[in-house]
């Protein structure tokens, strides 16, 4: 009796670790995933209890949102060049479409952390899509399900995303190091380029996921190490993720044709 | 023994709800993740059949898993504890007082013993989640700080539990 225990043990440990060690970002077992229908619909169900204590918070941030995008229409005053464009207009369409979705789901202590939205497919959401709040970048739409969609936080060791100074131009990677949800790391700046505490991260737009020049933090410190022909900076994140509630799923249209493009230089 | 499967479901959805929707809601900085489910495990009478023990622990892995995006990691780590508790059992009660059909629990050994219980069970469990959770990150001071902080808080919210349903049971 005693042997059979042991071999069901076995068996059911074996079947965990498959899944722990099959996990892959971007395809995953529908079953173990917090865009399912039953979590998602419970959690739904929670936040619109703990909805209500955040109302105050959150009617001043629409509000401040809204002066914000008031002082941008064309009328306002001529727009500076400093502005961060979100829009790419152009004669054959827009290039960015944004849809607003509250968060229902978030968490910040993990070492791999996931948010959860309140929209899905049915409301235009798709795969690979870039996640932000008026204050900065958020993270990456996952897995979409009819009603609700995982989204990969920037909080998330397996998360690298494309980011550049904004003075100087120069580009590395942006990762978080799984421990504190207020700073994440930017590498790959060589040496030669000029970097203080305080200047602006942002955005590369070389991904094709995120537009070009959204806030991603501050560099909060700088250090050279020797014998490395990189900086190794430290990063105070723009967005506070233990505050999150509304944010804007932003879809580039033109994806797709320019990772087919991009795709055709591989066979080269 | 109707009532007692009754009582046991009961008690999983409890303890599944407790943990998604309370305890993983409250941040206590990145070190402390503290899980209060593994008391559902701890509490099964003493003498449940290993192959129910482990169907248990595995369904309660998976639930948290779903809710965590942790996909096999829970239930990985309570595997293992619902695994050895039939042994750790088997060292920890003496033989005179070993009655299949109780509740390992306060009211039955004593808050000493219970303690006792519960740390060693949080220990292993938490060692193995941690350590399961970081093998794609090469942080291994950070997987002890982790286990032995989060350990602290899982052990000190079971008790508060404990303490609930003694309460209630004298009432009775």
């Amino acid at each position: 009796m005693q042997h059979h225990v042991g071999v069901l043990f076995v068996f059911l440990e074996i079947l965990s670790l498959i899944l722990v060690f099959r996990y892959n970002p971007y395809h995953r077992s529908v079953f173990v995933s917090s865009s399912n229908r039953l979590s998602g619909a419970l959690y739904e169900g929670t936040h619109a209890l703990t909805h209500f204590f955040s109302l105050q918070r959150d009617n001043d941030r629409l509000a401040d949102e809204n002066a914000f995008l008031k002082s941008r229409l064309p009328g306002a005053f001529q727009m500076s060049p400093n502005y961060i464009r979100l829009v790419k207009d152009s004669l054959t369409g827009q290039q960015y479409a944004y849809h607003s979705a509250r968060v229902i789901n978030n968490s910040v202590n993990k070492s791999f952390n996931y948010l959860t939205l309140d929209k899905g497919s049915i409301d235009g959401i798709r795969q690979e899509t870039a996640v932000i709040c008026p204050d900065g970048i958020v993270g990456v739409v996952r897995r979409v399900s009819p009603h609700f969609t995982s989204v990969i936080s920037l909080l998330n060791s397996r998360l690298k995303i494309s980011g550049k100074l904004k003075e100087s131009g120069h580009f590395g990677s942006v990762s978080w190091d799984g421990t504190d949800s207020r700073y994440v790391n930017l590498s790959e700046i060589p040496l030669h380029a000029t970097v203080k505490p305080g200047d602006l991260i942002v955005t590369s737009g070389y991904s094709a996921i995120f537009p070009e020049g959204i806030p991603i933090g501050t560099v909060d410190e700088v250090e050279a190490e020797e014998g490395e022909s990189f900086f190794r900076i430290r990063v105070k994140l723009a967005v506070d993720f233990k505050r999150l509630s509304y944010v804007e799923v932003v879809d580039n249209t033109y994806r797709g044709e320019q990772l087919q493009l991009e795709k055709q230089n591989e066979n080269d | 023994m109707i009532k007692d499967i009754v009582k046991h479901a009961f008690s999983f959805i409890l303890f599944l709800l407790i943990q998604v929707l309370v305890v993983n809601q409250i941040h206590l900085g990145w070190v402390v993740n503290p899980y209060v489910y593994i008391a559902f495990i701890l509490l099964l009478p003493i003498g449940t059949p290993g192959w129910l023990l482990l169907i248990s622990a595995f369904a309660m892995g998976l639930g948290v898993d779903a809710f965590s995006n942790t996909p096999g990691m829970h239930a990985a780590a309570s595997l293992l504890i619902a695994f050895l508790r039939p042994s750790l059992h088997r060292v920890m009660i003496p033989h005179d007082t070993f009655q299949p059909g109780t509740q390992p629990d306060v009211a039955t050994f004593g808050l000493a013993w219970f303690i006792k219980y519960v740390v060693v069970m949080t220990m292993i469990h938490h060692t193995a989640f941690f350590l399961l959770e970081a093998l794609s990150v090469e942080h291994m001071g950070v997987v002890v700080l982790k286990a032995f902080a989060s350990m602290f808080v899982s052990v000190l919210l079971i008790l508060l539990v404990q303490l609930f349903t003694v309460g209630s049971t004298k009432r009775r």
